[in-house]
């Protein structure tokens, strides 16, 4: 009863204060055009344009693009305008429907491969790519004539002739119509020398030869194909656009230790392509279908011994990131970097792929080109130093301080950081998959179990299995130091609670991702350094657990 | 604001083919703004919040059945991702505080400015946009068990903060 009492003397109060200052807050924005004044505006019509000031000149350009390949039915590739500046033209009609190959291929792919796009396409032969939407694996769809392979010969059934590959199966069917469906792992795609049944890899779930070969069989009696034919939309990528994609993915070199960074020689690809294991490639894809409402990943999979990670942009472009050394290390900087090329690809604002300072507050971005920080109250060469872990000097160098490690720093001073530096709570993961230097993956997410979190492998916890979980509000699945020293921890806690990390240069709050009903999931790997504690308080900011990580 | 219903959050299957952005836009781009402000706590990111909303309805309009259901949806997980994005910087707000006009107001709205994102979405949702419990499950898309413990949650988080 007394309890009723305070809610609703709180809701009066809530009321009259929301009442009072959301319209403050709405109206101390500066002013912006009203983009719909004098427009009709039905679906079909064209998307405004508000004075943004975050708003790059590439976004126009992919929507046009994705419009065109909306329009025509075709993957098309990655452009830039020749200059910089703003775009001459802020509206840019926009298709709503997708392509008729969509429509087609959609229902012949399961579900949980949840955007479609072209990937390559000839008068009579199409490439299609199936990406998951939730743990980022990749179908791989090729369509031909028959007579342009030699296949060997293999079992027979109504489809047509089969031959199971590596990688996935080809069907060749009576009407002359090829069918290849391979899991996509990316890095050498098809070259690559896995086992001889790759996909039936253990880590990769659900994703086995088996459900390949359905999908296979439910395409080769589709005519998918002649949707997506459009000879004349083949057009090679100008070097010098793929060397401007290069210059963001040249810093990650150094963080993505396995990879010698060259111009690609695929108009689809610009990877890295050594002579010998391992690799790590880049794939940008625009035009994919749907389009999601928000950003998607990075998410990704892991194949044994490679992992492929996605970004799927609302724009329609997609960007794949692949390895065949998914060390712990390397898949940071992957995700960087693939978060990067999609937020310069895509037109987002981007601090990855900007070498300026774009905010007045300390926040991150999350790749390895050169950071800045925003110092605040209290910081010191050393402590700002010590959050990066890197060496006071290194720090003083690389931001040419005369006055050597005595520098004074004030809030909002910027301070240059080197790039690859991380500071620790850029380790903290978010929904998707993190794989762990044993080959463990540890699975944060909707991943319908009652914990939230699944270890595929090697071993499972409560509710990955189907069996229910008991968890306290704060469950620690594990804590540790991977084969680099690094510390990590890993978990759920009840929804509500707040998760920080105490480090000997201060409090850092954690992120948490949804799990499942009422639980949230964290990870933080990567973590440099010893003496850093796990806090868990409820929203009164009591404490209620504290975990030495690493211990 | 007050006594906003949602029209259109049981929209009939048999929902419409052609959406009308421009009425939508003029009929809820304000309280739209609002509802974005109030979650991200940006007014200017607000406004990009709104806009990327009404782009992605352009783009799916075909398949939106509740326009105004997605437009809310899109603004609340828009709002709620930049908030994590700058979950650093959330320690240092941008956004000046706007002045109150008693120090009651005042305490009441800093203590809902520090609520958790989700948080502040549903209680700006409940308080601000009247709505019931299950017409923001049918915008959040969650269960209504999910949103009464985050409101449960949020209005003790307020209650201690303004004892």
């Amino acid at each position: 009863m007394i309890h009723e009492e305070l809610d609703r003397e709180l809701e009066v109060r809530l009321r009259a204060t929301l009442d009072e200052m959301i319209p403050k807050l709405v109206a101390s924005a500066p002013s912006i055009d009203h983009p719909l004044a004098s427009s009709t505006a039905q679906v079909d019509v064209e998307v405004w344009s508000v004075n943004r000031p975050k708003r790059s000149h590439f976004r126009p350009l992919v929507v046009a693009m994705a419009a065109a390949a909306a329009v025509t039915g075709f993957a098309i590739i990655i452009n830039r305008p020749a200059q910089d500046g703003p775009a001459s033209s802020d509206s840019v009609p926009v298709a709503t429907g997708e392509p008729a190959w969509f429509s087609l291929l959609r229902p012949l792919v399961p579900d949980r491969f949840g955007f479609l796009a072209i990937t390559n396409s000839t008068e009579d032969s199409a490439t299609f790519v199936a990406i998951g939407a939730e743990d980022g694996k990749a179908l791989e769809i090729a369509l031909a004539p028959t007579d342009q392979y030699s296949d060997p010969a293999g079992t027979t059934d109504q489809v047509g002739s089969w031959t199971e590959t590596p990688q996935g199966w080809v069907v060749n069917t009576p009407a002359g119509l090829r069918v290849e469906v391979s899991c996509d792992i990316g890095a050498k795609g098809r070259d690559f020398p896995g086992p001889p049944n790759y996909c039936d890899m253990a880590s990769t779930g659900a994703f086995t030869k088996t459900e390949i070969r359905s999908i296979a069989s439910a395409i080769a009696n589709a005519t998918v194909i002649e949707a997506a034919r459009d000879p004349g939309l083949v057009t090679p990528a100008p070097q010098d656009q793929l060397l401007d994609l290069m210059a963001i993915a040249l810093p990650n070199q150094q963080s993505i230790s396995d990879t010698t960074w060259g111009p690609g020689d695929h108009v689809w690809d610009f990877a890295a392509i050594g002579q010998s294991r391992p690799d790590t490639s880049v794939r940008i894809i625009a035009g994919v279908y749907p389009r999601p409402t928000n950003r998607l990943g990075p998410v990704g999979g892991l194949y044994g011994d490679a992992a492929a990670l996605w970004v799927v942009d609302p724009s329609g472009v997609a960007v794949r990131i692949s390895t065949t050394d998914p060390r712990p290390d390397s898949y940071f900087a992957m995700q960087a970097l693939a978060t990067g090329i999609a937020d310069r690809v895509a037109g987002q604002s981007s601090t990855a792929a900007n070498t300026t300072a774009t905010s007045s507050t300390n926040s991150l971005p999350a790749t390895a080109l050169t950071q800045y920080y925003a110092a605040v109250e209290g910081d010191s060469a050393s402590s700002v130093a010590a959050l990066f872990d890197v060496t006071t000097v290194e720090l003083v160098e690389f931001n040419g301080w005369a006055d050597g490690s005595s520098h004074p720093l004030v809030a909002g001073d910027t301070v240059r950081v080197p790039a690859g530096a991380r500071m620790i709570d850029d380790a903290v993961g978010s929904l998707g998959e993190i794989v762990l230097t044993d080959g463990t993956t540890v699975s944060v997410g909707l991943t319908g179990d009652q914990s939230g979190i699944c270890l595929l492998t090697p071993e499972a916890i409560g509710g990955c299995d189907g069996t229910p979980a008991t968890l306290s509000p704060v469950y620690v699945v594990a804590s540790g130091q991977d084969e680099n020293q690094h510390q990590f921890v890993y978990g759920v806690v009840d929804d509500g609670l707040v998760v920080t990390l105490l480090t000997p240069t201060g409090e850092i709050p954690v992120t948490t991702s949804e799990a499942s009903e009422g639980r949230r999931g964290f990870a933080i790997l990567n973590i440099h350094g010893a003496g850093v504690t796990l806090i868990v308080r409820d929203g009164a900011a009591n404490e209620i657990s504290r975990t030495p990580v690493g211990a | 604001m007050r006594g906003y219903v949602d029209p259109l959050l049981h929209v009939s299957p048999g929902a419409p083919t052609t959406i009308d952005v421009d009425a939508l836009y003029r009929t809820h781009r304000q309280r739209l703004v609002g509802l974005a402000s109030a979650v991200a706590l940006d007014p200017v990111v607000a406004e990009e919040i709104v806009q990327d909303a009404f782009e992605g309805l352009q783009r799916n309009a075909s398949r939106v059945e509740n326009p105004v259901g997605y437009l809310q949806r899109s603004v609340i997980n828009l709002g709620v991702n930049r908030t994590r994005r700058r979950r650093v910087a959330a320690r240092h707000p941008i956004t000046p505080p706007a002045n109150a006009s008693t120090p009651e107001i005042d305490e009441a709205w800093s203590a809902v400015m520090r609520l958790p994102a989700k948080q502040r979405a549903v209680v700006v949702l409940r308080f601000w946009q009247d709505m019931t419990i299950q017409a923001i499950a049918d915008t959040l898309g969650r269960p209504v068990g999910s949103v009464k413990s985050t409101l449960h949650r949020a209005l003790r988080r307020l209650e201690e903060e303004l004892k």
